[in-house]
Order: structure tokens, then C-alpha cells, then sequence
């Protein structure tokens, strides 16, 4: 069984919702990356991890800052698949990329054998599924191919302008989890959780059995509340931690510590009262 | 020549051959899909083809003139025909498909536009079609374009337009084209993106293909009624390539060679260039598969040319599916060689071409030798060179 199903269904027992947060590989040092994690693998339920692409359109200034740090450091597909496989040795949790389709097309510089070569990749360093920011189902089914012959999961993404005639076809290939974006626009933290995104959770939620896991702006315990609350399966957090760790960039140690108290905060929060 | 080209490309799926389609996120498919089927219902009504014909007859100033380059047929050793579109409005054929999409944009019940430009002319293009039908609009342009290309910022600003400078990245059209993007993720209800090139996801490329076809329809008539015949070549040059594709669509399936003019910049063994056809690779880039400039691990690599248009590291996938048929001849011109190009046609035709087209000149000198005096070439003008004063003043070190 696909750790991710594992997850949720243990959660599901426990009648909490999945902490699912997001780091950039690399960021700003593969072993800043290692330390960030084993501090917080006691309060992650699920682990997203972003491989960086040179022309990310889908996210904000904070994760775009963070992509760049990462080059900064060195970090490439290569590097990123050693610090996930180090990444596999400190979690038995479930592990999920989050990369644009150049990476995987291109992996090995040759789109001819990519697709196949990034998910023999992705199952020699443990990881169970994949989040592409600029593949829609249309165009998913070559992946989608590949990762079903190893068991691994692509995770699609909805969003509050995809339509019940989308949300149907994306309900045929989706696995694990949806990922659910809560307004309009790219990644990045907010202080208020707009009325769309209680309302998108409601809309996706009567259609689909699959756990919904909701991202884009979440950066407070209030926020996991509400959304815990509206009946999602997952919060997903990135730029209010990525954030964190550009802060505190100067003081690696500092940085850690802030990253883990955070991360205790917010798995608190997904505990149904 | 491709017989039976017409009527497959982009299949249902948006795609030419294996490249195009639509690689976009989930966020903006709904409106890719709005737009696709926004183009299919409005495209051929009577009433939008009647609006826009006035609107680039008597606004825009179509047709352009065919001219017979007289001079320049005898120094190349043929016949030389220009498509002026550097004498549309806006001094470029940009204006053929901002008028366009703005128009499809007013049909749509969208209030807004939002851009990219990387030269400048698109964004003013864009700038002058939002003044011309009551459309408000936001022009993403990259930093190191600003500094190369200021009288066209000033045009845009002078239009009503927003112009919003980019400082990621390479600061250049890619990186307008990820802000541009990122922006209308956030407003997609009342906005249209109206992109400057036969790129991005379907539909873009061929509904930009659409509203410049037009360049080519004109030249087919023109050179017809003054020469008795269909050329031999026509020459264009690529950036996303809009204008080749404008020009050379309606001959794809007639006897009639078709030359591209990419930008080699430095050169293209020094990695300074903008050369995807010739030395890129199949990838993903802005919503479609094409070829593209990119590293070892599909990132894109920052693309060079003196000229900001024809400065992108991908290109139009219908361009690369007729370079894989053997349609589409693709010629590297060094930047060098296109600011020869123009300073030769300045002086010996009086016409300043943008630095652009000037590409286009220089590949049409280089396989005019190819040619006999009875052949005839046509090259696209595609824009004006005024823009182009500062870089043309500091490279070529005009002296009072």
C-alpha cells in the first residue's frame, strides 16, 4: 500500500487531519534541509519537498526566493534525489515532490526517456508521489502511466475556478490526495482565509471521496482550524515556512528551532476538538 | 511543400505534432477553455470579422504596401520584395493581433488586458488596443528590456497602460511572461491575457496565427497582382514568431520556400544566442512543448540577442513542428550581422528596419546568392527601427 493512503487512513483513526508541510530542496543548504526535517518529522504527517525550476509561474515571490537559494547552494534533479533518498533515512512518512514538468521531462537532459527515468528516481529514493504545477489531467496521462506500473501517486490540484466537468475527469486519475488551492492566485502566505476557499472545500468535498488536502496561504493555527473544521483532510503550509527559513538564514540553528516550534503550533491545530 | 497541411494542426488537444498542447496550471484551464471556445463562437461571425477589418483598415492602416526593393534586388543579384508591416500602427505587426484579442477580449465581457513585452512593440501594441476599444490595461516588462528599450515604455505609459517592471529572472520576456502569468492567475474572472506570440498553452498559438495571417493573405494578393506569380521564398524572422507565422502560414502548402531567420547573438558556439530550433531541445515552457534553450535538469537557460524581441529562449511549437517536416529553413544571424543588415537597408532603401526584421534581412541577403535575377524573395518588415536608436547609436558609434 502507498504510504500515503496509509497515512490518511491512521489519521482518519485518529480523527486528526494531516500537517503537511513544504520545504524547498536545498534551501538554503542540502543540510540545512536534513536538519529542518529531522526536527519537524515528529509533527509532519505527510512531507512535500520542492525540486526548483528555473520559471516557476505558479508561485509567488516567497517560494520563487526559495528556488533560488537552492540554485545558489548547487542544488539540481541529481542533488535533489540524493537529499530525498538521505530525507527517506530519518522518515518512514510519506514523501511527495512538487516540481514543474521541464524537471521530469527533461530529467537526465533527454525528454525521450524523462518521464520514465524520473520515476525509477523517485522509487529508488523512496519517495511516494509527485505534485506537477503545470500538468493538468489532459496532459498527465503519459506520467500518469509510469507512475502506476511503481505504485506511485501523481497528486492533482484544484482549484476554486475548476469546473464540475473538470473536477469529474480529474476525479478519474487522482490518487492519494487532492490538493486543493484556496484562492485565486500563486502560492504565498496571507493573513485571512478568504470565504473561497471555506466554500471550494464544501463544492470539491461533495463530489470526492479522496482525502482534500488545502494549500495556498495558510501560514496560522486559525487558519488550520477553520479549514479542519470546513471537513478537509490536510492543510498544506510552504511560504509562511519558507519564510521562517529566510528570516533566520544568518543563524542555521536559530532557523531550525523556529521551523520546529512552528511546525508544533500547526500539527496542534489539525487535532479535531 | 506540405500537402494536406491544413485542417490538422493544433488537433483537439492543442497540439502540433508532439509539441504545443497545454501545460498549464489547474487554476487557469477553465479559462483556456473559456478562450478556446470564446475564439471558435466569435472568430467567424460576421460581425466580428466586419469590426476588426475596419478597425485595421482605417485605425491600424491596412493593407501594407509590397515594395519592390529596387536597389536592394540589384546589389543581392534578385528580386527583393518588402512586407512593410513596420508601416502598420504602433510601426510593427503587432497591432494585427492586440486589435485582435482585444476585440475577442470586448466580446468576451472582460474589462481588462494584461501583457507581457519584451521589445516593447507588443506592449505597446496591447497599450494602443486597449485605448482604441475601452479596455484597461497592465503591461509586465523585465528590467534589462526598460533600460534597452525606453521610448517604447514612454509610449506605453503615454497610452493609459500600466506598465509594471520585472525584476526576476533574466529580467527579460520569459520572466514578463511568468509575472504576466502570475498575475492573471489572481485576476482571471474580468481579465484576458493577451499574448504577444504563437506561444503559451492552446489556444494562444493559433489564435495569434489567426489574427496574422493576414500578413501573409495581403503578400499572396500583392505579389500576385505585381509580379504575376507566387515567390520563390519568403523570409522572416523568429523570436516566438508571430510575424513568420503571420507570413508564411497561407503558403505552407504551395511551392514556395520558406526561411526563418533565428538570432545567433554572440555566435552560436559561444552559448550567448537565442537559437531553440537549431540548438535547443524538446521541453516545456509557458504552457507548451517546443523546443527550448534549457540545461542538463530542464532549466531554462537565459537566451542573448542585441535585439529584445527575438531575445527568448523557446519559440512557437507550430515553427517547430515545420522545422522537424523540413518546411521551415532556419538561418543563425549573429547580431552583427543584423545590424549590417539594417544599416544597409537604411541607406540603400531609406528604410530603418527594427532590429528584428533586420535578422530577416540579413538571412535574405545570405540565400539571395541561392537565387537567380528572375527569382523572387519576399522579406517580412515586421517593425520599425525607431525603437532601436539608442543600441543602433552605441553599437554603430555615429559621430556628430
Amino acid at each position: 500500500m502507498n504510504r500515503i493512503d496509509l497515512s490518511f487512513q491512521n489519521l482518519k483513526k485518529r480523527g486528526e487531519a494531516a500537517f503537511i508541510p513544504f520545504l524547498v530542496l536545498g534551501d538554503p543548504a542540502t543540510n540545512h534541509t536534513l536538519e529542518i526535517v529531522k526536527a519537524i518529522e515528529p509533527y509532519f504527517d505527510l512531507l512535500e519537498v520542492g525540486i526548483p525550476f528555473s520559471d516557476p509561474l505558479a508561485d509567488g515571490p516567497t517560494i520563487q526566493e526559495g528556488y533560488q537559494r537552492a540554485f545558489a547552494s548547487g542544488m539540481n534533479s541529481d542533488k535533489a534525489f540524493e537529499l530525498m533518498a538521505q530525507i527517506r533515512q530519518i522518515t518512514s512518512k510519506p514523501l511527495i515532490i512538487l516540481t514543474y514538468f521541464n524537471v521530469i521531462l527533461n530529467r537526465h537532459g533527454n525528454p525521450a526517456t524523462g518521464i520514465q527515468d524520473f520515476f525509477n528516481d523517485m522509487d529508488k529514493a523512496g519517495v511516494d508521489g509527485v505534485i506537477i504545477a503545470d500538468l493538468p489531467v489532459e496532459e498527465a496521462t503519459d506520467v500518469w502511466k509510469y507512475a502506476q506500473t511503481l505504485g506511485k501517486y501523481i497528486i492533482f490540484l484544484v482549484a476554486p475556478t475548476t469546473t464540475p466537468q473538470r473536477l469529474a475527469k480529474i476525479h478519474q486519475y487522482a490518487q492519494g490526495y487532492l490538493y486543493v488551492i484556496s484562492r485565486l492566485g500563486v502560492t504565498g502566505a496571507q493573513a485571512q482565509l478568504s470565504d473561497l476557499t471555506i466554500e471550494t472545500i464544501k463544492r470539491v468535498q461533495a463530489k470526492e471521496k479522496i482525502p482534500l488536502a488545502v494549500g495556498f496561504g495558510i501560514s496560522a493555527p486559525d487558519h488550520v482550524r477553520a479549514i479542519v473544521k470546513a471537513g478537509a483532510d490536510g492543510v498544506i503550509v510552504g511560504s509562511a515556512i519558507v519564510d521562517l527559513i529566510k528570516t533566520h538564514q544568518a543563524n542555521p540553528s536559530e532557523m531550525v528551532r523556529h521551523v520546529e516550534d512552528y511546525a508544533k503550533k500547526m500539527k496542534e491545530a489539525t487535532r479535531r476538538e | 511543400m506540405a500537402k494536406s497541411y491544413y485542417g490538422k494542426y493544433p488537433d483537439e488537444r492543442g497540439k502540433y505534432g508532439k509539441y504545443g498542447g497545454r501545460y498549464a496550471p489547474e487554476i487557469l484551464m477553465p479559462a483556456l477553455e473559456e478562450l478556446d471556445a470564446a475564439f471558435a463562437k466569435f472568430y467567424p461571425q460576421q460581425r466580428f470579422k466586419t469590426e476588426l477589418k475596419q478597425l485595421l483598415k482605417d485605425f491600424a492602416g491596412r493593407p501594407t504596401p509590397l515594395y519592390f526593393a529596387g536597389n536592394l534586388s540589384k546589389r543581392w543579384g534578385c528580386n527583393i520584395y518588402l512586407k512593410r508591416e513596420d508601416l502598420l500602427h504602433g510601426g510593427a505587426h503587432k497591432l494585427n493581433n492586440t486589435l485582435g484579442q482585444g476585440l475577442l477580449a470586448k466580446y468576451m465581457g472582460k474589462t481588462k488586458l494584461v501583457t507581457e513585452t519584451g521589445a516593447g512593440q507588443h506592449g505597446y501594441g496591447t497599450a494602443i488596443a486597449g485605448a482604441q476599444l475601452g479596455l484597461e490595461v497592465k503591461v509586465f516588462m523585465g528590467d534589462e528590456d526598460i533600460k534597452r528599450q525606453h521610448y517604447n515604455v514612454y509610449r506605453i505609459q503615454l497610452s493609459g497602460a500600466q506598465l509594471v517592471p520585472v525584476h526576476s529572472g533574466s529580467r527579460t520576456l520569459k520572466d514578463a511572461i511568468n509575472e504576466g502569468m502570475r498575475y492573471w492567475i489572481s485576476h482571471v474572472e474580468d481579465t484576458h491575457y493577451l499574448m504577444g506570440s504563437v506561444v503559451g498553452p492552446h489556444p494562444y498559438p493559433m489564435i495569434v496565427r489567426e489574427f496574422q495571417r493576414i500578413i501573409g493573405k495581403e503578400i499572396k494578393q500583392q505579389i500576385v497582382e505585381q509580379a504575376g506569380r507566387l515567390p520563390n521564398g519568403i523570409v522572416a524572422c523568429i523570436g516566438g514568431g508571430s510575424n513568420a507565422m503571420g507570413a508564411m502560414y497561407d503558403f505552407i502548402e504551395d511551392d514556395v520556400a520558406l526561411y526563418g531567420a533565428e538570432a545567433a547573438g554572440e555566435g552560436g558556439d559561444t552559448g550567448k544566442h537565442s537559437l531553440p530550433l537549431t540548438r535547443g531541445r524538446l521541453g516545456v515552457l509557458h504552457g507548451a512543448a517546443t523546443y527550448l534553450l534549457q540545461d542538463d535538469f530542464g532549466n531554462i537557460k537565459e537566451s542573448h540577442s542585441v535585439s529584445a524581441g527575438l531575445d527568448y529562449p523557446g519559440v512557437g511549437p507550430e515553427h517547430a513542428l515545420l522545422k522537424d517536416l523540413g518546411r521551415l529553413q532556419v538561418g543563425e544571424i549573429t547580431d552583427q550581422e543584423a545590424l549590417d543588415a539594417c544599416v544597409e537597408l537604411s541607406r540603400v532603401e531609406g528604410i530603418i528596419p527594427a532590429l528584428e526584421s533586420s535578422h530577416a534581412l540579413a538571412y535574405g541577403k545570405r540565400i539571395a546568392q541561392n537565387y537567380h535575377p528572375e527569382d523572387i524573395l519576399v522579406i517580412n518588415v515586421s517593425g520599425n527601427g525607431g525603437k532601436d536608436l539608442d543600441i543602433l547609436q552605441k553599437r554603430l558609434r555615429f559621430d556628430l
